[in-house]
C-alpha cells in the first residue's frame, strides 16, 4: 500500500514548469508535454531536469538534455541542442511522427519560457 | 451489475492485507476503479474503502514537511489539494500545474496522489473489453496493432443489439474462457459497452 510520494529537496524546483500541448484546452491527454527545471546562475544553466509527456508508454525522463544543458548558457540554441538529444531515439508509429517535432518545439519553449 | 463486498479498511496494516488478496482492490478516489469496474475490465470481489484510513492519521491526506527539506505528498491526498497547496505552487511549480492540467476539475476534487500512481493505461483499447488487449487479458493480442493492420477490412464489427442474430451464443461475464476463445479466434462480431443499455455479448460472425 502506497502511503506518500516525498518530493526530495530541490531547491532551484522553484523555478520549473510543465508545459501541456494538446488539442483542446481541458480535459484532454498531452500529444507532447514537457516538465522541466533550471538551476540558472546568471545566464548559465548549472543543472537542469528534464522529462517529456506525451511521447512514451510512460513519463520519459531525458538523461541526455540534462547533460547537454549543464554548463551550457541558457539561449535558444542551447535548448534545441537539448531536445535534439532528448528525441534522438525516438521511433514514431505511422501515424505519429509529428510528435517527434512537436515535443522538440514544446521543450525549447518551456525552457525559454523559464529562463526569461 | 456484478456483486462485490464493500468494506472498510480502519488502518495502513488492514488495507495492506486485505490489498494482498488478487480478488480485491483499494479504492480512494474511485476515479479510476470505479470506472473500470463499470467497464468490466476490473472485476473485484471485494472492493475495501480506504478513505477511513485519515481519520487515524491526518497525514495521509494531507502535504507537510521532510525532515530533508522535501515535502510529503499524503497518498490520500486529492489532486486539487496538492495543486492549490502553497508549498508545492511555490517550491514545486511543475507539480502543481501538472496536476492542474489533468483531468477536470470534478475529478482533481476526488483523484488522489497515490491513485495517480496506480492508473492503469489509458490506452482505449484497454478499457474496451470488446477489444483484445495483452494487458487486460494475457495472451488475447493487442487491437491496437490489429487494426491499424487491418484498416480496411477490421476484424471487428459493432453491430446493434437489435441485430443480434437469434443463434448467436450470448456470452456473459462470467464465461470469460468462452469470451477469451473467441478473442483468439479473431472472428467475432461484439456489441461493447459503447450502446446504451446493451450488454457486452459475443458470437460468432454470420
Amino acid at each position: 500500500v502506497i502511503t506518500e510520494i516525498e518530493l526530495p529537496a530541490l531547491p532551484y524546483a522553484r523555478r520549473s514548469t510543465y508545459l501541456k500541448v494538446r488539442d483542446r484546452a481541458s480535459f484532454a491527454f498531452a500529444l507532447a508535454a514537457a516538465a522541466v527545471a533550471l538551476d540558472l546562475s546568471g545566464g548559465t544553466i548549472r543543472q537542469a531536469r528534464v522529462a517529456l509527456g506525451g511521447v512514451g508508454t510512460k513519463p520519459w525522463r531525458s538523461h541526455e538534455a540534462e547533460r547537454l544543458l549543464a554548463g551550457k548558457p541558457a539561449t535558444e540554441a542551447s535548448f534545441r541542442a537539448a531536445a535534439d538529444a532528448a528525441l534522438a531515439g525516438a521511433r514514431p508509429n505511422k501515424d505519429n511522427a509529428f510528435k517527434i517535432e512537436l515535443a522538440k518545439r514544446t521543450l525549447v519553449r518551456a525552457l525559454t519560457e523559464l529562463s526569461t | 451489475m456484478i456483486d462485490f463486498e464493500f468494506v472498510s479498511a480502519n488502518d495502513v496494516d488492514g488495507a495492506s492485507r486485505e490489498a494482498s488478496a488478487a480478488s480485491a482492490r483499494l479504492v480512494a478516489g474511485g476515479t479510476t476503479l470505479i470506472d473500470l469496474m463499470r467497464l468490466d475490465v476490473e472485476r473485484p470481489a471485494r472492493v475495501v474503502d480506504i478513505n477511513p484510513l485519515v481519520r487515524r492519521d491526518a497525514s495521509l491526506g494531507a502535504v507537510s514537511e521532510t525532515a530533508g527539506g522535501g515535502l510529503r505528498l499524503g497518498a490520500l491526498a486529492r489532486m486539487s489539494d496538492v495543486t492549490w497547496d502553497a508549498r508545492v505552487r511555490d517550491r514545486y511549480p511543475v507539480v502543481s500545474q501538472a496536476l492542474l492540467l489533468a483531468a477536470s476539475g470534478q475529478v482533481r476534487n476526488m483523484a488522489t496522489m497515490a491513485g495517480n500512481i496506480l492508473q492503469r493505461t489509458r490506452c482505449p483499447y484497454f478499457r474496451d473489453v470488446a477489444t483484445a488487449c495483452n494487458k487486460r487479458e494475457p495472451g488475447s493480442g493487442c487491437s491496437a496493432i490489429v487494426e491499424a493492420a487491418t484498416t480496411a477490412s477490421p476484424r471487428i464489427r459493432l453491430i446493434s443489439p437489435s441485430r443480434w442474430p437469434r443463434s448467436t451464443p450470448r456470452c456473459t461475464c462470467a464465461a470469460r474462457e468462452a469470451r477469451s476463445a473467441r478473442f483468439r479466434s479473431q472472428n467475432f462480431i461484439c456489441c461493447p459497452a459503447r450502446i446504451p443499455n446493451a450488454r457486452r455479448c459475443f458470437g460468432p460472425a454470420t
